[in-house]
């Protein structure tokens, strides 16, 4: 395997996000094993890792999305409970303005008078 | 495998936690691509906080529950479906019933939608990450096999390995698990819709569907008794239609869609509605105490001949599931009166509903209209004494549209008068602030254009006019300090709201000025009121203070005498 592959190579390993869900000692094998492939199978290889890693950050990215969906629909019930706790209050306070008009309206009347 | 040691997608700990690097690599400077996105995952336990907030969803429901005087409905997120409709008929009377602020019942339904919504995005979450860890075990199988088979193989080339690793490989792993998902989905649906035929749901409305394709006017304003035999009824039908009764304590609405059921004409006039332009009524099932009776009763609108204005009917029709409480020998005919579950209360419900959404669009168009522009419409219109209905007629509405403050009108004059079966004088309705009177319905309390009030500019005394203006600063500065909570409490809204709450209440001070009552009411909502030096030296400056930055709007008028 040429000098450029095996940078390539090593670099793929480096930052495989499957590769870091594994044991570093194993991980270290299997790149070892790597750096002695010929160019043929260095290159089978690397297209294992490509695809894996795309697919694999594919999938992450959909998730985060939903992540971040659920994080919207939470911020969406917390201000949604926060409504609800005004609604009331003003409901309350309009009935008990409602039961108290008769005094309100004699005092407008002062307010006309005057 | 000795790898799932250290698997950082500790899903197999039964918890709900994302992938993180692993404690080796945490602390190591990392900045290539891949790695930024991995950690873009954080621990999360989403299923507790969803909980936690379906939670916090049934508290908020408990608070309304004992506002209202009610029992707390035990609100299951399941009983609400994706467009936030209530799909549990006793729970959606009870709600309708009970809650009579309507902006709060639709907050709470809308809290329990969103709840619903919630909990499918958290499935859809751990499937998608039950896919990823099949998708990480898979992949490193295909690279430790690689890594085995320079050795195991010596000479061997492994490019075949490549492909069977693609994208295409890994996908089918998901479609098989989202197949098996839609066959368990379609097995539910099927099993659901089995149970409800078996349990007689459906034959109400077969029922219907049936009587409605003979004459859907059969029993005209007046009481009908009948049996199945009489509306052509197979006895399987009768025979669900008694197991429904029987298990059903609670009447039910159903909407029928008079075109599907082939609607009938009346001498070719094919003029048949609940409400102008509708073609669906609505039919309200009420079965009896004993499950010997099916009431069916509903509204229709049909008109004496054609081009005439179409007249309210209101019929009932109770069919006899029991031979024996409906007898008809030659001339003879007994019969016994059902003893029903329930009266007029989901009718109130829906007519309400209809009412509110009627008027809401009516004054929409007034919206755009100058002071004193009026729209007038008939509809039909149900008294209610209690939950016993006691009296229908077609009632002709007028809405004016009184006072305009600086561009946004937000106050009407509403009268009614009964047009069929006889004219009566206009009545004139005082509604406001989402209180409901005289069966007024009344328009969700905080939509400035829809609100409703009695004040009126043209033959108001000074009394009315008074009230009216104290009336109008106590809604605009409600609305503003519940705009400004929320604006100061940083909950995520639309700023827009608060600054058009504050220019309500300074349009106010303008066109009307300030007295000594209306000064107290500004200062007690937060406004810095002071004496200023004007030409008159009777100058007042009305002053906010912005809760979120802090910026000082103010308004100069002179007081009023």
């Amino acid at each position: 395997m040429d000098e450029q592959k095996k940078n390539k190579l090593k670099e793929l390993i480096d930052k495989s996000v499957v590769l870091k869900s594994i044991d570093p000692a194993e991980k270290e094998r299997i790149s070892a094993r790597f750096m002695e492939m010929d160019d043929a199978n260095a290159d089978a290889v690397i297209k294992i890792l490509e695809v894996s890693d795309d697919k694999i950050l594919e999938m992450t990215d959909k998730m985060t999305a939903s992540s971040r969906k659920v994080d919207d629909l939470m911020m969406q019930l917390r201000e949604g409970s926060a409504d609800i706790k005004r609604m009331l209050i003003a409901d309350r306070e309009r009935n008990a303005n409602e039961q108290e008009q008769p005094k309100t309206d004699a005092l407008l009347e002062e307010l006309e008078d005057a | 495998m000795s790898y799932q040691k250290n698997y950082s997608l500790s899903l197999l700990k039964g918890r709900f936690v994302f992938m993180s690097p692993p404690p080796d690599v945490a602390g190591t400077p990392e900045t290539s691509a891949p790695a930024e996105k991995m950690d873009q995952w954080k621990y999360k336990d989403l299923e507790g906080q969803v909980n936690g907030f379906v939670a916090t969803v049934q508290k908020d429901v408990n608070s309304v529950a004992a506002h209202f005087n009610m029992v707390p409905p035990n609100i299951d997120v399941t009983k609400f479906n994706d467009k936030g409709e209530c799909t549990d008929a006793n729970l959606k009377k009870q709600m309708a019933e009970k809650i009579t602020n309507p902006d709060i019942l639709a907050k709470v339904i809308s809290m329990a939608q969103w709840a619903n919504v919630l909990k499918n995005a958290v499935q859809n979450i751990r499937n998608d990450e039950t896919n990823l860890r099949n998708a990480i075990t898979a992949s490193l199988e295909k690279i430790r096999e690689a890594s085995d088979m320079q050795f195991s193989a010596e000479g061997d080339t492994m490019a075949g390995l490549a492909p069977t690793l693609d994208s295409g490989n890994l996908e089918l792993r998901q479609h098989e698990v989202t197949e098996a998902e839609a066959k368990a989905k379609q097995t539910e649906l099927l099993r659901a819709e089995n149970e409800r035929l078996s349990s007689g749901d459906a034959a109400p409305k077969e029922a219907i569907t049936q009587i409605f394709s003979q004459d859907v006017n059969m029993g005209i304003n007046a009481k009908k008794f009948t049996n199945a035999e009489e509306l052509n009824l197979s006895p399987t039908l009768v025979e669900q239609l008694r197991k429904y009764c029987a298990r059903t304590k609670e009447g039910v609405v159903m909407d029928i869609d008079l075109d599907a059921v082939g609607a009938q004409t009346i001498d070719q006039i094919p003029i048949i509605e609940q409400s102008p332009g509708s073609k669906t009524i609505k039919v309200f099932v009420t079965p009896s105490k004993d499950g010997r009776f099916l009431q069916l009763s509903w509204d229709v609108r049909i008109p004496k001949h054609a081009g005439s204005v179409p007249v309210l009917h209101h019929n009932v029709l109770n069919i006899a599931l029991d031979a024996s409480a409906y007898q008809k020998t030659g001339e003879e005919t007994s019969y016994e009166e059902p003893n029903l579950v329930k009266q007029a209360t989901d009718e109130k419900a829906e007519a309400q509903n209809e009412y509110d959404k009627q008027y809401k669009e009516e004054i929409a168009k007034l919206k755009e209209g100058r002071p004193g522009d009026r729209i007038v419409f008939q509809r039909p219109v149900t008294e209610y004494q209690g939950d016993e209905r006691t009296k229908s007629y077609t009632a002709e509405i007028t809405i004016v549209k009184m006072h305009e403050f600086d561009g946004r009108a937000d106050q009407y004059a509403v009268y009614r008068r009964e047009v069929s079966p006889k004219r009566t004088r206009y009545q004139k309705m005082y509604a406001q602030d989402g209180a409901s009177m005289n069966n007024l319905p009344s328009l969700p309390a905080g939509s400035t254009e829809g609100r409703i009030s009695m004040m009126e500019s043209r033959d108001a005394t000074p009394t009315e006019r008074i009230r009216g203006i104290a009336r109008s600063y106590k809604i605009a500065l409600e609305e503003l300090s519940s705009e400004s909570s929320a604006l100061s409490l940083n909950f995520k809204t639309d700023r827009s709201k608060y600054d058009k709450a504050l220019e309500n209440v300074f349009a106010l001070v303008e066109n009307y000025g300030v007295n000594g009552k209306t000064v107290q009411m500004l200062k007690n909502a937060g406004f810095k009121v002071e004496d200023i030096a004007g030409d008159d030296g009777r100058t007042i400056r009305v002053a906010m203070t912005d809760p979120r930055t802090q910026e000082v709007k103010s308004k100069e008028v002179e007081m009023s005498s």
